[in-house]
């Protein structure tokens, strides 16, 4: 309790001898002059209709101007060239992602207070305010989807990096006052989550879209939360007066999350038919697939073979075997595959692209050669348990249970 | 019965170990140096900060009007008028003449309002709705006189059936609307107590005739000051020995008004 004794800055000697530190409270209280409020108090429903409500009336004219920026989609409906409908969806991409960065760090959010202060409760109101964020570049990219006949790749990743942008820069809103101070912390996740991307994607998804995609909708949903639970703590963290400082750190990190996520996931559906009874299956065709490489057994189950990554390219022997190329490059896969489907799989040459070797043998071994090596003609052995690589450089490879080496074209059985 | 209950509030260096309660159907100012805490101590009161340590209970359903007033810099004057209308406690018994008085320009967006304009259309937010406990964090700032005077007499209006705390650097409003003062200094709570309390301890005198003897009254007096013939002289003096001591040596003692913001500025110097 205060000592009324410490008022001065000089207090006197009688005043603190005579001081009962509550001698001039009073305790006795005043007469009760308060009637009872006859009314509810403000429900989460009511609260989240109120942010809502006011995120809209408060942002309507960009709102519609954003909406209204949808319609450069509108020419490829009208049959615009390829390129200018990718342009366009660019550009829509572009804006939509840059909304969701400027309102997940808007930094005009002290009117919590005000209306917590009224009794509205701050978490169903933060809620509110991204529902309707939400929903607005949903509608934005939905038009835009809508108008655009041919592939949405641009809209898709747009929407996705908006919806991450914004849940990234939510979760700075505990951490740093200004808009600059939110601006470096959002590189800083940008940074931090790049490098989960990296390791996400070396180690699960074989399709680079979905993996982007569901990272994007991690990182959304962990800021998102973090925001509305932070606000239901303290309305004042909107306004980077929380002190909750590491939690866009853990935000950021939540991409890593993709790469448990991967074993949940089931068995690809894509397929390549290798011989009659045997099919391949092939992660980089299924989105959702991790990357393993699969194939059905002889008795009809799958089987999961002993290799990861990238599958650029493969060739198949007797006896089950299998030569492989893993690439990094995603964009190469789907050239490949093509030429699969094509009917060119025993002899696949991809001129100047990089790869690893190996080969899957008939017992289900994976071996591997560690040098990087072009694609070239393959010859299986017999038994299905080894494989001769000749390059086009006129290299010759040799794999079997002893390893990778090269060796002259006199030492090939 | 405590309206407002605040026990050991710490929030990092803003504030640090404050207690005290505050009685049903009181009227406090919170009163204080820049930086002191004030807003702080509103923001912990509201539950739109969160302790560090300590506890806080205040009687609800509050209404609470931050600092400044900041709204959304989008936000139109008629639509958050508007919204706030539609929420339970509404009365437009209260809320319509302070409208009318404080002339606010509807269709102007918050971030073309003045600073004023933002305090007049809090406080019609804040004061029309009906709590049991208000809590006004500056609500004069910016105000001209002949707004102040409504903005005063809606807290006294309101006053009277609730329990209100006011967070200002006014003195003389906080003098004409309270009946208790909380003050804060150094981040820590030095005061809290009845503004009668002040009254009775600290006074304020003018002596004629025997002025020599003021020197026998030691630390009885805070501050003498020779005005002409006579001397005026500031006490802290709870059981009055400093007057009649005065008297016994002959002096005149003639008791002189001594307004809060005066007492304020002796007490802190």
């Amino acid at each position: 309790m205060a000592e009324h004794g410490t008022l001065l800055t000089f207090p006197s000697a009688r005043s603190a001898r005579a001081a009962d530190p509550d001698a001039l409270r009073s305790e006795a209280p005043l007469e009760v002059r308060v009637s009872p409020p006859e009314f509810a108090p403000i429900s989460g429903l009511q609260s989240l209709r109120l942010g809502a409500e006011l995120a809209l009336l408060s942002r309507w004219q960009f709102m519609l101007a954003m909406v209204l920026s949808s319609l450069l989609a509108l020419p490829g409906l009208l049959g615009a060239q390829a390129w200018a409908q990718q342009s366009a969806q660019g550009v829509i991409g572009l804006l939509v992602c840059s909304f969701g960065v400027i309102r997940g760090i808007d930094g005009r959010s002290r009117d919590r207070k005000f209306w917590a202060g009224l009794g509205a409760a701050p978490a169903s109101f933060e809620l509110g305010v991204v529902l309707v964020d939400l929903l607005f570049m949903t509608v934005v990219t939905g038009v835009a989807w809508v108008l655009s006949p041919g592939d949405p790749i641009f809209l898709l990743l747009g929407g996705g990096a908006a919806a991450a942008g914004y849940g990234m820069g939510s979760a700075t809103r505990s951490a740093a006052r200004s808009e600059a101070g939110r601006a470096g912390l959002l590189i800083a996740m940008l940074i931090v989550a790049a490098g989960c991307a990296l390791v996400a994607f070396l180690a699960s998804y074989g399709n680079f879209i979905t993996g982007v995609m569901m990272q994007f909708g991690f990182m959304a949903a962990a800021g998102l939360g973090a925001r509305v639970l932070l606000s239901g703590l303290s309305p004042e963290s909107s306004a980077g007066r929380g002190r909750q400082r590491w939690t866009w750190l853990t935000c950021a990190g939540a991409g890593m999350l993709v790469v448990p996520l991967q074993f949940a996931q089931g068995v690809p559906e894509s397929t390549t038919t290798l011989h009659k009874e045997e099919v391949l299956l092939f992660p980089d065709r299924d989105p959702f697939a991790g990357k393993q490489l699969w194939r059905t057994t002889e008795g009809g189950g799958v089987e999961r073979l002993g290799v990861r990554g990238m599958i650029g390219v493969a060739g198949w022997g007797p006896h089950r075997s299998m030569m492989i190329h893993r690439t990094s490059l995603p964009r190469m896969v789907g050239i490949l595959l093509k030429a699969d489907d094509a009917g060119q799989a025993q002899r696949l040459m991809v001129g100047g692209l990089a790869s690893r070797l190996g080969l899957i043998t008939a017992n289900g071994q994976h071996l591997e050669c560690d040098e990087a090596l072009l694609v070239g003609d393959t010859r299986f052995d017999a038994d299905g348990m080894g494989a001769v690589h000749v390059l086009s450089t006129g290299e010759v490879w040799r794999l079997d249970g002893d390893g990778c080496r090269e060796i002259s074209l006199e030492e090939a059985p | 019965m405590s309206a407002v209950h605040a026990c050991n509030l710490t929030l990092g260096a803003s504030l640090r170990g404050v207690s005290f309660d505050l009685p049903l159907g009181s009227c406090t100012a919170v009163l204080g140096p820049n930086g002191a805490g004030k807003s702080t101590l509103m923001g912990l009161l509201a539950g739109v900060l969160a302790a560090d340590a300590g506890s806080v209970s205040c009687l609800g359903p509050i209404s609470y009007l931050p600092e400044g007033m900041p709204l959304d810099a989008g936000l139109r004057v008629r639509d958050a008028l508007a919204v706030v209308r539609r929420l339970p406690g509404w009365e437009p018994r209260v809320a319509d003449p302070l409208l009318t008085a404080f002339d606010l320009p509807l269709p102007r967006r918050m971030d073309a309002l003045s600073q004023g304009q933002r305090v007049r259309l809090g406080v019609a937010l804040t004061l029309g709705r009906r709590a049991r406990t208000y809590l006004l964090d500056d609500p004069f700032l910016g105000l001209d006189p002949m707004v102040q005077v409504h903005v005063e007499r809606a807290i006294a209006d309101r006053a009277a059936a609730s329990t209100v705390v006011l967070a200002c650097q006014h003195a003389a409003a906080a003098e004409r609307l309270c009946d208790h003062l909380l003050l804060l200094r150094g981040n820590g709570l030095q005061w809290c107590a009845p503004v009668d309390a002040w009254r009775e301890r600290f006074r304020r005198i003018r002596i004629r005739g025997a002025v020599d003897a003021v020197h026998g009254l030691g630390e009885l007096a805070l501050h003498v000051e020779r005005r002409g013939t006579t001397l005026e002289a500031l006490l802290d003096d709870p059981a009055c020995v400093a007057e009649a001591r005065l008297r016994i040596a002959g002096a005149v003692v003639e008791p002189l008004p001594l307004p809060l913001d005066e007492l304020l500025m002796a007490v802190a110097a």
